[in-house]
């Protein structure tokens, strides 16, 4: 049977026409449709950084006279009704070109993965003798060394010296934060002999890096599932991981907001303060050692975080911490214009509790900070940095770590009864043999 | 002797009833690693529906030509032409796998998959008292059931599939170099691909991370047989360790609105695959009933997968395998025309190669297979339960074979 009269035709082709158009013609309605972002510019004269921060917005560099900032429609609005003129900065307008660089380390490209880190690691140890020192702190659930590296002239003798912790990738995802706290070590290693800035500071403290405290969690990231977050512990009810920065045992469990008592949740707190290998690793290293300061790498965010987290009640007693955290951002936007706010983590941020800063800071009395890396947004990349973005990040944020370690190395005070002592010179001869 | 109508309906019943179910199968616990195949890790090479129906017994009995992928000694059994084809249908449940049951994305249960394919072509003939094979087979399948999660925004939507298969190629050459006794040896080369996508993507991103291989390699099989008397037959049967290579890519990309950022790698894969050995035993036990048992050691400690050149932790252990079957052969008239009967039972002991969990498998298996002159049709269906993992995985699997031949059987010509 055929429909064989021309206005059985029209009438058929019309309603297929129709069919096929329905789909295209009905409005979204949706009210959660993604927002229109741009990366705006305004004219440094005209507004202040904090201005720009206590409107909420989000800003990404600060050079040339302008300030970048990634922009909701929302809070171009309300740029307007505070009389602040912008600009849209076409360079950054629609999809950018993919960047590319062919991965020379294997699936997760310039990157480290837990054995190239663990190699790399124990050749900057072979490769400067008496100045490196690669330290066994614990196994993971998995059976991965977590690795602690140590700089310092005459490595092998604890000295009394300002001690100073540079702590990576909590979060498995976060893979910049391998990278940063490595290339310090790599960048105090590689520059001992030939800037004198260095040797200073090699000489009188000692440097300590963990920059992968959660191994199991990043090759889980790497091999399976970009964006995993926890370490990799089955939880009792069959979901999987216990997130690190939220294991410690200050505040721990303060509330549920801060953390999470359900095991399938991103920020579970695990069942015990504590109950990882990793952050009891971090417990032991302090019992071991006595930190005059703590620096966390995290991504992403442009912020460098100081405690309190579990509370939103102003942090006491804090003054030099408060200074140390400007004077860290104001040597990272120094470097190439890239703006880090800071400030107190329940303040400007979202709550937390059981995490790393709050526990070291309210433990040991330390200035502690967690530094949320490169991007500023999900936009620009969120935990993904392209392989070219790794020594840009990190040439930003070495400056803020030698000045962290300065301070400390200036205000260090020995235990009654040492009086400090500069490397003997046999030591550093030893070491640049 | 049994009605041969009553036998065919009540076995054909029982097969029916024992088809596998889609949804409920099995695989391997530790199917975490990508690079385990669907079902068992334990697997020697395709198999035939008579072998697969006679508890695995692969090793001594020359049923059909896709002996030579298991025991090239074997074709001297078969006559003096012999082409096989075969095909199977695969249920196998999954549990963990991928970011399945992992992390990211949890299932209530079980995850089922089902696959079908033709997975033995063999042919084998006899050249100047040799006795030559050559077959094409699908070894090994690395498909994962699909998954697409779409969470409470509707932006927010998560996909994996990895899929591939590993075919092998074989050219084998056998000889009765005493009376009763074969020997044979076979040349392997393997090639396949397999393929991992993965897409997760919200309001204010895409995650897309895209891998694949192309499998190569190359190995030797062999075996014996002896036909110590009329009633009972030995065989030996090896297959060498080999390295399966694989040249691999890599494609992880972030897009949003600001950014696009891809880590593209090419590398190279390996998994060096265990030596394993098996004896095989045929007797006659009773006038209308044949015995096949068999063992295998597979040398599962010295596996090693590198995925991107680096090492992959991989906690194997050796273990055996253990097969027994029992053939029943009845003959009856249909049609005008007399017909093999033969019916077939067995169990199959299948330890999986992980450290922990320790998981094994209890296969069940039945089949029957039907001769009419030159043909050969033979069915087979395989129920297998796994323990140990505390998933209780199911992987059931159907086959079926049909050959033709020509010539005087073995030890006639």
């Amino acid at each position: 049977m055929g429909i064989k009269n021309s206005p059985g035709r029209i009438v058929l082709c019309s309603s297929f026409l129709l069919v096929l158009a329905l789909p295209l013609a009905v409005p979204s309605l949706n009210p959660q449709e993604p927002e229109a972002w741009q990366v705006i510019s305004l004219d440094q004269k005209n507004c202040s950084l904090s201005r720009l921060a206590g409107l909420g917005l989000d800003i990404l560099k600060q050079r040339e006279g302008k300030i970048l900032v990634v922009s909701s429609a929302r809070d171009r609005l309300r740029l307007q009704e505070a009389g602040l003129p912008f600009r849209q900065e076409t360079a950054f307008s629609g999809r950018p070109a993919a960047v590319l660089s062919p991965a020379g380390g294997g699936i997760n490209g310039d990157y480290h993965s837990y054995y190239e880190l663990e190699a790399d690691l124990k050749s900057l140890e072979s490769g400067h003798p008496g100045l490196a020192k690669v330290l066994n702190l614990g196994q993971s659930l998995e059976g991965r060394t977590l690795y602690g590296l140590k700089v310092s002239a005459n490595v092998g003798v604890s000295e009394p010296e300002a001690q100073v912790l540079f702590l990576g990738c909590h979060h498995a995802r976060e893979w910049i934060s391998v990278e940063v706290p490595f290339l310090l070590g790599k960048y105090l290693l590689e520059n001992y002999l030939t800037d004198s800035r260095v040797r200073d500071i090699v000489d009188r403290s000692e440097v300590w890096i963990v920059p992968l405290l959660n191994p199991d969690g990043l090759e889980y990231s790497i091999h399976v599932y970009r964006y995993w977050r926890k370490n990799r512990r089955p939880n009792d009810d069959g979901s999987v991981g216990v997130d690190l920065n939220r294991n410690y045992d200050y505040a721990w469990g303060w509330d549920d907001s801060g953390s999470s008592p359900d095991p399938d949740s991103a920020v579970y707190r695990g069942p015990a303060a504590f109950s990882e290998r990793e952050t009891a690793a971090v417990r032991d290293l302090f019992l071991r050692n006595d930190f005059q300061a703590m620096v966390s790498y995290h991504s992403f965010s442009q912020v460098i975080y100081y405690p309190w987290g579990y509370i939103r009640q102003p942090v006491e007693n804090a003054a030099r911490m408060k200074t140390l955290a400007a004077g860290m951002a104001q040597r990272i936007q120094e470097v190439s214009g890239t703006v880090y706010r800071q400030g107190q983590s329940s303040l400007i941020s979202y709550m937390t509790n059981g995490e790393t800063t709050d526990w070291a800071f309210g433990l040991y009395g330390i200035p502690a900070y967690t530094i949320e890396l490169e991007p500023s947004n999900e936009q620009q990349g969120g935990f993904f940095n392209a392989e070219s973005e790794i020594l840009p990040v990190f040439r930003d944020n070495l400056p803020a770590a030698l000045y962290l370690i300065e301070d400390c190395i200036d205000n260090y005070v020995p235990p009654s009864g040492l009086a400090y002592q500069a490397p003997r010179r046999k030591a550093r001869e030893a070491a640049i043999r | 002797m049994l009605k041969p109508k009553v036998v065919v309906v009540t076995v054909l019943t029982i097969v029916l009833s024992l088809l596998p179910r889609p949804g409920r199968a099995q695989t391997a616990t530790g199917q975490y690693e990508e690079e385990a195949p669907v079902g068992t890790w334990n697997i020697f090479g395709p198999m035939g529906a008579a072998g697969l129906s006679l508890g695995e017994t692969v090793f001594v009995r020359g049923d059909d030509a896709s002996v030579l992928f298991t025991n090239p000694a074997l074709l001297t059994r078969l006559p003096r032409l012999a082409v096989s084809l075969g095909g199977y249908l695969q249920v196998a449940t999954f549990f963990r796998y991928g970011p399945v049951n992992t992390g990211p994305v949890s299932t209530v249960g079980n995850a089922g998959l089902r696959t079908a394919a033709a997975d033995v072509a063999a042919l084998a003939f006899r050249v100047l008292g040799w006795r030559v094979g050559l077959g094409l087979g699908l070894s090994e399948v690395f498909d994962r059931p699909i998954v697409e999660a779409r969470y409470s925004s509707p932006y927010y939507l998560f996909s994996f599939e990895q899929d591939g298969q590993l075919r092998t190629l074989n050219l084998s050459l056998a000889r009765e170099v005493v009376a009763g006794l074969s020997l044979g040896l076979g040349l392997n080369l393997v090639s396949g691909r397999w393929e991992w996508k993965m897409t997760d993507s919200w309001s204010a991103a895409t995650i897309t991370d895209n891998r694949k291989r192309n499998f190569k390699g190359f190995f030797l099989s062999g075996g014996l047989h002896w036909q110590a008397s009329d009633g009972l037959s030995l065989a030996a049967a090896f297959r060498a360790p080999y390295e399966r290579k694989a040249d691999s890519q890599s494609l992880l990309r972030y897009q949003a609105q600001f950014a696009d950022i891809l880590i593209q790698a090419d590398g190279q894969d390996a998994f060096r695959q265990p030596l394993v050995l098996g004896l095989g035993l045929d007797w006659r036990c009773l006038d209308m009933f044949r015995l096949a048992g068999q063992i295998s050691y597979w040398n599962w400690s010295s596996y090693r997968a590198s995925i991107f050149g680096e090492e992959q932790a991989r906690d194997f252990r050796n273990v055996w395998t253990a097969g027994l079957g029992l053939e029943y052969m009845s003959t009856f008239r249909l049609f005008q025309q007399d017909l093999d009967f033969p019916f077939r039972l067995g169990l199959v002991y299948d330890p999986q190669p992980m450290g922990s969990p320790r998981s094994a498998y209890l296969k069940f298996s039945l089949g029957f297979g039907l001769r009419w002159q030159g043909f050969r049709l033979d069915m087979g269906a395989l129920i297998g339960a796994e323990k140990g993992s505390g998933w209780d995985l199911m992987a059931n699997r159907l086959a079926l074979t049909l050959t033709w031949s020509s010539g005087p059987g073995p030890g006639k010509g």
